[in-house]
């Protein structure tokens, strides 16, 4: 059942990570109107603002799985980790799980200033938002995937 | 309902809030999950590691949610774009600079 919702919470994140970073692109490098097509034009042309409300109900689904396995990890990764010594992986996990929450707090900014996206005066407080969201959500990859392994591994 | 709560100073607060709990250890429950426990009250170890994360979530949500709903819109209005994401920039140094005890 733990492996089945960690499974649920890694897929989500994926997913997650796929549309805020597309977002980012297509925010901080918008397509010039005659580019040439290729993957990397093509990464960056998404319609942007049509990712919003999907990025912030998978976040939210994705913090909900993350905070039903986090128990689990608590009882038995960390343990692990505090009997190897291994405090700076304590350490980075222990900042995911405040990026997760910080991200969830900035939904509603993120919401709002993506809502009214033709307002370019908002425009760098969209795209320093969707920064932090997108960090966020690689930080918090990067660190479960790591933890992860390490726990599999020892 | 966002004339009259800003999202902006609902996420200042929110983050402010937590960093400020975190940072604090301060918390209005403790979770045990080994025993599934939810205490007001610090229990014995026989109950396992205490989790505060899920308090400092519930205590930073009300906390953001009354705040920014007594305070007037038109109040902030003016100040929405700095606080929709500098409370936030400012939250997560401080969560870096406490947490940097785990790697020295």
């Amino acid at each position: 059942m733990t492996l089945t919702l960690l499974m649920a919470h890694v897929l989500l994140a994926v997913v997650l990570i796929g549309a805020l970073t597309h977002q980012v692109f297509s925010l901080w490098k918008p397509l010039p109107a005659q580019a040439h097509r290729n993957l990397w034009t093509s990464f960056r042309s998404v319609r942007s603002m049509a990712y919003t409300k999907g990025i912030a109900v998978l976040y939210v689904l994705t913090v909900i799985g993350g905070g039903i396995v986090y128990p689990f990890y608590v009882l038995d990764a960390k343990q692990t980790l505090v009997n190897m010594g291994l405090d700076p992986v304590i350490g980075v996990f222990e900042i995911k799980e405040h990026f997760a929450i910080l991200g969830l707090g900035l939904l509603p900014a993120y919401v709002y200033y993506w809502a009214n996206a033709e307002n370019a005066r908002d425009l760098l407080v969209r795209r320093i938002l969707t920064v932090i969201l997108a960090l966020f959500v690689w930080w918090n990859f990067w660190v479960g995937h790591i933890v992860t392994t390490i726990r599999g591994v020892f | 309902m966002r004339k009259w709560i800003s999202p902006a100073l609902f996420t200042a607060i929110f983050t402010a809030t937590y960093a400020v709990l975190a940072i604090k250890d301060w918390t209005i429950f403790f979770y045990y999950p080994l025993t599934q426990e939810v205490s007001r009250t610090r229990l014995t170890v026989k109950s396992g590691p205490s989790m505060h994360w899920y308090a400092w979530i519930v205590t930073a949500f009300v906390v953001a949610s009354v705040l920014s709903a007594l305070v007037p819109r038109r109040w902030t209005k003016s100040l929405d774009r700095p606080l929709a994401w500098i409370p936030a920039v400012l939250a997560i140094i401080a969560i870096l600079v406490f947490e940097k005890k785990w790697f020295v």
